[in-house]
């Protein structure tokens, strides 16, 4: 990250929430723009190399507070599924994300009027009944809460809110808010946990698994629901060895009874894959044979079906009741 | 040594420049002025003021070295009037606006310096005109200069780097700016220093073996974006214990030498990719 420099809107200059963002950060230079998406969007951009010096953006969303949840992900069951957008782009790099290929540049913008992302919610709670809102998709929550406190503040409306349910997604290890909230039944914190082999190789600047096993701990020991996600799965030849041995680790230090777990294979859009390849990513996850379906790369099928019913029948192994599986 | 391009609209902008590093004309077409530093591997080009030179002589240049653009570092030097900032000081460009449609550049920014935004208008600046953005640097090149090579090369490699001329519109001693010009002159260098020192961490750390994989690259029977490709996955490769023979090793295998169906060719190539990605 680099915080030297900060691009913040015209239109949230005099902000309290930008004053407080800004006392954090402690930039050198800020640059007014009109509008996020002259930095975000610029074109001629190599991610890469900025994702080296990626800057952080605020902005005001001025629309588009919630979006209808995406075919490439689990509705856990529910009829109502959304997600919103707090931010754009993550603090971590994770080699298979499809951010990569989603926006010209991986500069961080953090949306601070929060409230009305809150008060459309309730809008459209008003209008359809009960909903399920994910609330970072195209970030790491949690991973930003030290900037401006999303997490907190959606905790908070979830607690006075019944019918909604949230579910906050994260690698991060940093869940100091579940100190500052209390859990109820419609919070739900996921955790996406992968093998060390897996992580090493695909997961630069993430926390450490034993780390992250701890915050699960942590949240468990503080009665906020969980679900642990192994998702994505990476197919490697030896797979079936990692994952077992990594299941027995994660189960040990945490009780089956108190999660719920969901699983998915690796998949991207095709479109971003194909960009985020010729931004020059040089993973080898770029270079493995997929098959196409729905716009979507994947897995070939067997490979898909096999590794899905292993993981899934080495969890029911272990006692976890609740698996969603994305298939 | 990253090659560097500093472009200047107008002689005695450049002339400090020139001084230091010991250059050869390489051409000059009306007012395009050209010279080159072979130590140093940097192209002085001398545009004349205004959008209109700049892109025309940007365009000239890499119309005849187009093999530069994929690794070339770009630079605007020069002279610029503001309300408010202090005169006879460097800043490095955070903004680059036109004043006529209010479009802007967002350089790609990775070192700490002294920075500032700078608009460009197609007439001189006066006071009136400067006093309504008092902290922003006016002067008639930098978009064009920006826009023009977003065309040839990746913003990462476009930056302008300007010296406060005057608060008024009006250059009161242009001797005395001169002489601050180039009495500050390490400090623009020092600027240009630091972003090269970004882009010039070594891939291959062995002269020798950086010439074989060079010798390997250019036997492939593939398009260039494809060789760029391979060079990236086999030094990846090298970087990781693996060795040239077995570069050479893993080609051969593949018979690409043999290939003439250009799918069979792509996916064959892919594979390989694939195995020097997963040493």
């Amino acid at each position: 990250m680099f915080k030297q420099l900060v691009y913040i809107e015209k239109s949230i200059k005099n902000h309290a929430n930008t004053i407080q963002v800004l006392d954090k950060i402690q930039p050198s230079q800020i640059v007014w723009i009109d509008h996020y998406k002259e930095v975000l969007n610029q074109t001629n951009s190599n991610w890469l190399f900025n994702k080296k010096f990626q800057k952080i953006v605020l902005a005001k969303r001025e629309n588009e507070f919630y979006y209808k949840g995406s075919h490439h992900t689990s509705n856990l069951g529910h009829q109502h599924f959304y997600y919103n957008t707090l931010a754009l782009n993550c603090l971590y790099h994770c080699e298979y994300c499809y951010l990569q290929g989603m926006y010209n540049t991986p500069h961080l913008v953090l949306f601070l009027n929060n409230n009305d992302y809150i008060n459309a919610t309730r809008q459209l709670i008003q209008q359809v009944g009960d909903i399920y809102m994910a609330l970072s998709y195209d970030t790491d929550l949690p991973a930003l809460e030290k900037y401006y406190p999303y997490c907190k503040e959606w905790i908070e409306f979830a607690n006075n809110e019944k019918n909604i349910t949230i579910e906050i997604r994260t690698k991060s290890h940093q869940i100091d808010f579940i100190h500052q909230t209390q859990p109820s039944d419609n919070v739900l914190l996921s955790f996406t946990l992968s093998p060390e082999v897996i992580q090493n190789r695909y997961e630069p600047y993430t926390p450490s698994l034993e780390q992250r096993l701890k915050a699960v701990q942590n949240a468990i020991k503080k009665k906020f629901k969980v679900m642990i996600c192994f998702d994505p799965l990476i197919y490697t030849t030896d797979y079936k060895n990692i994952y077992t041995d990594f299941f027995n680790h994660v189960f040990q230090s945490i009780s089956a009874e108190s999660v719920v777990a969901s699983i998915g294979v690796f998949r991207m859009n095709h479109q971003f894959f194909k960009r985020i390849r010729k931004n020059g990513n040089r993973s080898d996850i770029y270079y493995k044979e997929y098959s196409i379906e729905n716009k979507t790369i994947m897995y070939p099928k067997n490979i898909r079906n096999e590794m899905i019913m292993f993981v899934q029948s080495e969890l029911q192994k272990r006692n976890i009741k609740d698996i969603f599986i994305y298939e | 040594m990253t090659p560097k391009l500093l472009v200047f609209a107008h002689p005695q902008e450049a002339a400090p420049f020139i001084e230091k590093y010991s250059c050869n004309t390489l051409f000059q077409l009306k007012t395009i002025q050209c010279l080159y530093s072979e130590n140093n591997q940097i192209y002085f080009l001398i545009t004349s003021g205004g959008a209109v030179n700049t892109s025309v002589a940007l365009s000239v240049f890499f119309e005849r070295f187009s093999t530069l653009k994929n690794n070339i570092l770009c630079f605007n030097i020069g002279i610029a009037g503001s309300f408010n900032k202090p005169i006879y000081h460097w800043h490095y460009i955070s903004k680059i606006t036109n004043y006529h449609n209010n479009k802007s550049f967002y350089p790609d920014i990775f070192i700490k310096a002294n920075y500032a935004e700078i608009m460009t208008i197609e007439f001189p600046a006066n006071k009136k005109i400067m006093s309504v953005y008092p902290d922003v640097l006016f002067d008639m090149e930098a978009f064009a200069f920006a826009n023009t090579l977003k065309f040839f090369v990746q913003n990462h490699q476009i930056h302008c780097i300007k010296f406060v001329s005057d608060n008024d519109g009006v250059i009161k001693d242009i001797h005395e700016l001169l002489s601050h010009y180039q009495k500050q002159l390490s400090e623009a260098l020092n600027i240009i220093q630091d972003i090269e020192n970004i882009f010039t961490t070594k891939l291959v750390q062995n002269a020798d073996t950086e010439k074989e994989l060079k010798i390997i690259i250019e036997s492939l029977p593939v398009t260039q974006s494809q060789q760029s490709q391979f060079k990236k996955a086999a030094v990846y490769y090298l970087q990781h214990n693996g060795s040239l023979n077995q570069i050479r090793q893993i080609i051969n295998e593949h018979h690409l030498h043999t290939i003439k169906i250009k799918s069979e060719k792509n996916s064959i190539f892919r594979k390989i990719l694939n195995q020097l990605y997963n040493v």
